[in-house]
């Protein structure tokens, strides 16, 4: 199980509003299908919905990344994430993201991600910093228990 | 699509951030809730409902301003560079925008967030959004 899909398990009270899949991912490329959660709408006119939904999910995919490129899972950290918000989902639109974990260099994992609607039309793009191993408690080693499926310990702290 | 801040009614969006303006024009506050939790064992914030609240308070305030000069305008993110300074708690989350400058079709705003002290920042956001006629 990549660790991505450990956090996004029903476990998580935030990954839980979401319904995501994970066909495709492998190591440092994570690719989920989501649909928009009506949660988040924000112009009830139009049904369309608050940008923190793609931030909400691109940080998380973007870190699931990182995590799918770690031996061991440590704990990790955004440090900085820049989003391009091209146009706003539709509640319960499928929406497809794919976040690539391009380098880490001196514990900083360099990472990019983004959203696209069902017919390929771009909802968000970005691009962000995560630090690898920050104050916290090693979680998981990946070599052994990695298929328990214990997402109680998964975590991921700020610096 | 242009996202419309509805200051009398509750949006699912707000609702779910459990986000208010604040005593002030340019501040916004996220009441914690159980959902917002990111990393269920240090009970930190989720970074993504910091950054929503980084959108919505610069939404807000330059909805405002815009409404002081009489401009009947919608406003949109279009780009959000947020800056992670801090680990976040299982707390209330306050947020403090600023002008940088407001063009005819461009706005750039900062944002600052913090939980127990306005000095201890967590986060701080440089947002720039589009202003639409309505």
């Amino acid at each position: 199980m990549h660790p991505i899909e450990m956090f996004f398990s029903i476990h998580h009270p935030l990954a839980r509003k979401v319904n995501a899949t994970f066909n495709g991912s492998d190591g440092g490329t994570v690719m989920v299908e989501i649909s928009a959660a009506p949660d988040f709408i924000h112009n009830v006119k139009s049904g369309t919905l608050h940008s923190g939904f793609a931030t909400i999910i691109l940080d998380s995919i973007m870190g699931g990344a990182v995590m799918g490129t770690l031996k061991q899972i440590v704990p990790i950290a955004t440090i900085g994430l820049s989003i391009h918000h091209m146009r706003r989902p539709l509640a319960h639109e499928i929406i497809r993201g794919k976040a690539v974990c391009t380098g880490v260099h001196h514990d900083v994992a360099y990472v990019t991600g983004e959203l696209f609607g069902e017919n390929g039309e771009p909802i968000a793009i970005s691009s962000g910093t995560f630090m690898i191993g920050t104050r916290g408690t090693s979680i998981r080693d990946k070599t052994a228990g990695n298929e328990t499926g214990d997402t109680s310990k998964l975590q991921e702290s700020r610096i | 699509m242009m996202d419309t801040v509805e200051t009398n009614r509750q949006t699912p969006a707000e609702h779910w951030l459990a986000i208010r303006p604040g005593d002030d024009p340019s501040t916004c506050v996220i009441d914690f809730q159980e959902h917002h939790i990111g990393n269920p064992i240090i009970r930190s914030i989720h970074g993504g409902v910091v950054g929503s609240l980084i959108e919505y308070t610069a939404e807000h305030y330059l909805g405002h301003c815009l409404e002081q000069k009489n401009l009947k305008s919608d406003v949109e993110i279009i780009t959000t560079a947020i800056d992670y300074l801090r680990v976040t708690k299982d707390a209330p989350l306050f947020a403090k925008a600023e002008i940088v400058r407001i063009a005819r079709r461009i706005a750039f705003i900062d944002v600052f967030v913090w939980q127990d002290n306005e000095e201890l920042l967590v986060s701080r956001g440089a947002c720039t959004l589009r202003i639409l006629e309505a």
